[in-house]
C-alpha cells in the first residue's frame, strides 16, 4: 500500500534529490571500501603481528597509516589497499557535509531564505570545525 | 579470543551488521554498542574503537537517511534547524574538553538518562495522539509536517511543542557528545521524543539524518590523528551499511511503542556505561 504524505511537489522533489545524493554516495564509497578491504584480506595472513598490535593500541607501521591527503594520494598510486579504503571512508565522511550544502541549494530553489541561512550557517560551522581540528 | 586476523575481520563485519540494524531503527550511531563490543569482545584498544565508532555513526546516518528521506520520514526543516544547535554544541564541547574534568559529568549524564527513560516509559508515542501543540515557534519555523505511517496505515499529522527546549537539549547533546565521546544519537532522539513530542519514527529518522553531521565535524580530527584504522573501519563501515539497509526496512514496519521500548533498553545500557565511567571504570 502506497501512502501519500501531504507534501508539496517541491518538498517531494527535494526529498528525492537528497536521497539520490545519499544513495549514490553510499554505493560509491561502499564499493571502494569493499574493493580495498578484499585486497587487504588477501594480504592480511602475511602479517601475523597485526592482531596483537591492534589490541595494544600502538600505531601500525606508522608509514602505512593513511592519515593525510598527501599520504593517501601517494598510497593510491602504489595501489595500497589501505589507501583505497581511506579514500572510500573519506567519501563516506564527506557525505553529511555535502548533504548540508545540497539542502542549502534546495531550500534556495524553494525560496525559503530562513532555511538557506540556517543551512549555510551549519556548513560554515562544519568547515571551521574541520579547520580548527586540523590546527589542534 | 581471535587467533586469526581473518576471523577477526569477518566477526567484526557481522557485529557491525547488527549494530547497523539497531542504529537505523533507533536513530543512533551505535557507539553505545560498538565501543564495548570492540573493546570487550575484540580486545581492540579504546582509541581505535572510538575511531571505528565515528565511522559507524556516519555509515548509519548516510545509509539510513537515504531511505528515510526518500520515504518522507525525515523532517528536513526540523533537522536543519536543530543541526545549528548540535554543531555549535559540538564545537563548544571540543573547546571545553581542553579545560574541564569530565568525570562528574558522566555521573550527571547517567542520572539524567535514568530519569529520561522513566519519563519515556510513561509517555505514549506521539503518533498515537492527536497533535496538541500550540508552540508559536513551530509555526514560525514551519516545523509541523506529515509522514506516512505504514503500521497505522494512514498519514500522521504532527506538530512539535517546546521548540526552544528541544533546541537547548540538542545543544547539550552536541556538547556532551564532544565531551564524552558518546551518546549523541540517543540524546537527540530523547529530545525530539520527550521534549518536542514528535512521533518516534520522525525522531529516529531525523536523528539518523543529523548524527552524521555532528560526527563529520569531528571525524576529520580523528583521521588526521590516525585513529581511524582501515583494518577496523572497513569491516565496520561495510557491516553497518548492510545492517542499516535491513534496519530501515524493519523500522517502518515495527509498532512505534515497540521501537520506543527497545530504545529505552539502550538508554539504560548507556546509563550504566556512563555511571561506571564516573567511577573510573572504562568498559574495555
Amino acid at each position: 500500500m502506497e501512502l501519500q504524505s501531504e507534501r508539496t511537489p517541491i518538498e517531494r522533489r527535494m526529498d528525492l534529490v537528497l536521497s539520490w545524493l545519499l544513495r549514490g554516495g553510499v554505493i560509491a564509497s561502499a564499493a571502494i571500501v569493499l574493493g580495498g578491504w578484499s585486497v587487504l584480506l588477501v594480504r592480511l595472513e602475511s602479517r601475523p603481528a597485526l592482531l596483537p598490535t591492534l589490541q595494544e593500541g600502538r600505531l601500525i607501521d606508522e608509514h602505512t597509516v593513511a592519515h593525510s591527503v598527501a599520504n593517501v594520494t601517494e598510497g593510491l598510486a602504489r595501489g595500497s589497499a589501505r589507501a583505497w579504503i581511506a579514500i572510500g571512508l573519506m567519501l563516506l565522511i564527506s557525505l553529511p557535509v555535502l548533504r548540508v550544502a545540497m539542502t542549502s541549494v534546495l531550500f534556495g530553489l524553494e525560496r525559503d531564505w530562513l532555511y538557506v541561512a540556517l543551512t549555510v550557517l551549519v556548513f560554515g560551522l562544519l568547515l571551521s570545525g574541520l579547520l580548527l581540528g586540523r590546527a589542534l | 579470543m581471535f587467533t586469526s586476523i581473518l576471523w577477526f575481520e569477518v566477526a567484526l563485519l557481522g557485529t557491525s551488521f547488527i549494530v547497523g540494524i539497531f542504529g537505523a531503527v533507533l536513530g543512533i550511531g551505535g557507539g553505545v554498542m560498538l565501543v564495548p563490543a570492540l573493546t570487550l569482545l575484540f580486545g581492540v584498544n579504546l582509541r581505535y574503537a572510538v575511531g571505528a565508532s565515528i565511522v559507524s555513526v556516519i555509515a548509519t546516518s548516510s545509509g539510513a537517511a537515504a531511505r528515510y528521506v526518500h520515504d518522507h520520514l525525515t523532517n528536513l526543516r526540523l533537522a536543519s534547524f536543530l543541526e545549528v544547535a548540535t554543531v555549535t554544541g559540538a564545537l563548544t564541547g571540543a573547546f571545553l574538553s581542553a579545560v574541564l574534568d569530565a568525570r562528574w559529568l558522566f555521573l550527571l549524564f547517567a542520572l539524567m538518562l535514568l530519569q529520561s527513560s522513566v519519563l519515556m516509559m510513561r509517555l505514549k508515542d506521539a503518533s498515537l495522539q492527536a497533535p496538541s501543540g500550540t508552540d508559536k515557534w513551530a509555526d514560525r519555523l514551519r516545523l509541523a509536517s506529515t509522514y506516512p505511517d505504514r503500521v497505522l496505515g494512514r498519514v500522521i499529522v504532527y506538530r512539535p511543542v517546546r521548540v526552544w527546549l528541544g533546541f537547548a537539549l540538542m545543544w547539550i547533546a552536541g556538547v556532551l557528545s564532544a565531551l564524552l565521546g558518546i551518546g549523541s544519537g540517543p540524546l537527540k532522539v530523547l529530545a525530539m521524543d520527550s521534549a518536542m513530542r514528535l512521533p518516534i519514527r520522525v525522531s529516529s529518522a531525523s536523528s539518523n539524518y543529523m548524527i552524521g553531521v555532528t560526527a563529520a565535524a569531528s571525524a576529520g580530527t580523528y583521521f588526521v590523528k590516525g585513529d581511524i584504522l582501515p583494518e577496523l573501519a572497513a569491516p565496520v563501515a561495510l557491516g553497518v551499511l548492510g545492517g542499516a539497509l535491513v534496519g530501515t526496512h524493519l523500522m517502518v514496519r515495527l509498532p512505534s511503542q515497540r521501537i520506543r521500548q527497545v530504545f529505552i533498553v539502550v538508554l539504560l545500557i548507556l546509563a550504566v556505561q556512563m555511571g561506571l565511567r564516573a567511577f573510573g571504570i572504562q568498559v574495555r
